[in-house]
């Protein structure tokens, strides 16, 4: 994740409980392992009064316990240690292939992604299965991946109208992103198809399937890949 | 047999502990008290650890049938509220003291009259499925295990250990303890000191001039994930786009249709709204008491006088431990 040590992050309060360090030029020249990486460093410091570190986009937040730490000394100290860590190369993350099945069933949106896209909904499939996700942050729900590295052909926008159910396991897309919505949830994002694997489970450890940094790939399976009635759907 | 049977559920009943830290970038809400000073002061008062699991009553409490003595202590919101004995006299149960109840007793809670949440402690804490190792109910995500929900009547409740609480013998203390200034319904309007969100200045100056002077009152969508405020509408002459990031409770968050949005206990760990202000911890307690048609007023201040008013509650509830220590 090695980068320039002049790129420093700004230091931003999140009131008197956390503390974020927001980097501005992520889009340019920052690699997109680097914030996992350091949201796993500042992790494993254990610092006292510190309850939660979650990663951004383009910040890492550490939220604390004001009566154990204090935001000043806090930030002054991560940014010190953020020097020297970001000038380091380092890997972060682990590769997890998930099983999505495209179906009539699962993947309501599919025809009309690939015709916004103008391929077949099997040359579709076939770009994402090429696919080399990365999870960026996991929010809006316990296990929820926010996964970049969607093809620019695929960038369509959210649904006018979110939809109020969306089955457990579906994988979407939206604006540029993808995602795989762990529980039944109201959505916006086009479903493509779904996975039987259990994004977040409280009983597991870790009981979420991803992390921030992992990287994500697609093994498609289902009566829409390859041949079968696939041709129909064409 | 269970420890105590739920006669009558209340508004919204929830088992709440010092809440789920730990786990937001899995994209799991922090939960715990929308009171957390209140949650302390009962834990104390019962002679609980300040985090033990304790029932956050809302707006209108439960009825419930303890099967054993217990040393109970109620904080928060004043709830009229009564232990109904076995011998079927009725007293009733004060707020902010440590009373003694015996077995077979009935404590009934009525309307909150200041403050909206009440916090019920029991000596040993309530006890119950826990998940990512707390206790605290999280109605969305169904959290802890099959419980993650608000009490039922019919339900039935554990406690912790086996301690029995007092000689079955009805004991109030002759003192109480009160560390927070409820809102009364209708009555003045409520300050919240806020320190300034990233995207304050982004602000146009008519609405800066609105969020500093202005009054907002809670609607009716207000829960344990937020309070959408009506009031005066603030505008930003470019709204920026934002990607989600981390949000905390008390974070206030401008929604697109002009209006803040105050996050709470059950916020999800990140969201993409501007961010104008950030309610400060000490404020968070008095923030978790009030309930729909409330009226706020948000003040900025700096971040030494959010450390010393933190600091001051700290030595209130200092002063807490160290006169149980004497009793």
């Amino acid at each position: 994740m090695k980068i320039d040590e002049q790129i420093l992050p700004t230091v931003v309060m999140l009131g008197d409980a956390a503390v974020m360090l927001r980097w501005e030029c992520v889009d340019e020249d920052f690699p997109e392992a680097t914030i996992p990486a350091i949201r796993q460093l500042i992790s494993e410091l254990r610092l006292r009064g510190v309850r939660d570190v979650i990663p951004g986009f383009e910040s890492v937040t550490v939220c604390f316990n004001p009566r154990q730490c204090r935001a000043v000394e806090l930030a002054e100290f991560l940014t010190q240690q953020v020097r020297v860590w970001q000038t380091v190369e380092r890997t972060c993350g682990r590769e997890v292939r998930i099983s999505v099945r495209f179906s009539c069933e699962d993947s309501p949106d599919l025809m009309e992604v690939a015709s916004f896209a103008g391929m077949s909904v099997q040359d579709c499939i076939r770009v994402l299965a090429g696919c080399s996700f990365r999870v960026r942050m996991i929010g809006f729900a316990p296990g929820f991946p926010y996964l970049s590295g969607l093809p620019e052909c695929l960038r369509i926008p959210r649904l006018a109208t979110p939809r109020r159910s969306v089955p457990a396991g579906s994988f979407a897309i939206a604006a540029g992103q993808a995602g795989i919505y762990p529980q039944s949830s109201p959505g916006g994002w086009r479903l493509l198809g779904r996975t039987e694997q259990v994004l977040f489970d409280p009983c597991r450890e870790p009981p979420s399937l991803l992390q921030a940094g992992d990287v994500v790939r697609i093994d498609p399976c289902g009566p829409l890949v390859g041949g079968g009635i696939a041709g129909a759907v064409r | 047999m269970s420890a105590v049977t739920v006669l009558r559920a209340g508004t919204l009943t929830t088992v709440q502990d010092g809440g789920r830290p730990g786990y937001g970038h899995l994209g799991v809400s922090v939960s715990g008290p929308m009171d957390p000073l209140s949650l302390r002061l009962a834990n104390l008062l019962a002679g609980n650890c300040e985090d033990s699991a304790v029932l956050e009553l809302t707006l209108v409490g439960p009825a419930l049938l303890w099967h054993r003595s217990v040393r109970l202590a109620v904080a928060g919101a004043t709830m009229s509220a009564c232990i109904r004995l076995p011998d079927g006299s009725e007293v009733e149960l004060p707020c902010g003291c440590p009373v003694e109840v015996p077995a077979g007793s009935v404590t009934d809670f009525g309307e909150a009259q200041r403050g909206c949440r009440g916090y019920l402690a029991v000596r040993g804490g309530f006890g119950g499925a826990m998940t990512l190792g707390s206790r605290s109910a999280q109605l969305r995500s169904g959290f802890p295990g099959n419980c993650g929900r608000r009490l039922e009547r019919g339900d039935e409740l554990e406690l912790c250990g086996d301690s029995e609480g007092g000689n079955g013998e009805l004991v109030v203390a002759g003192w109480f303890v009160r560390l927070l200034d409820l809102p009364v319904r209708g009555g003045e309007t409520q300050v919240l000191r806020c320190l300034p969100g990233l995207h304050l200045t982004q602000l146009d100056s008519p609405s800066m001039d609105r969020l500093a002077n202005g009054v907002f009152e809670l609607s009716t969508d207000c829960d344990r994930m937020g309070y959408r405020l009506t009031g005066p509408v603030l505008s930003m002459p470019t709204v920026p786009q934002l990607r989600s990031e981390a949000v905390v409770p008390g974070t206030l968050q401008l929604s697109p249709d002009g209006r803040l949005l105050m996050l709470m206990a059950d916020c999800a760990p990140t969201g993409g709204y501007p961010r104008v202000g950030h309610v400060i911890s000490a404020d968070l307690p008095g923030a978790g008491q009030l309930r729909p048609g409330d009226r706020v007023r948000f003040r900025m201040v700096s971040v030494e006088q959010a450390d010393r008013a933190l600091a001051e509650q700290e030595r209130a509830i200092a002063g807490v431990r160290a006169m149980l220590a004497c009793v």
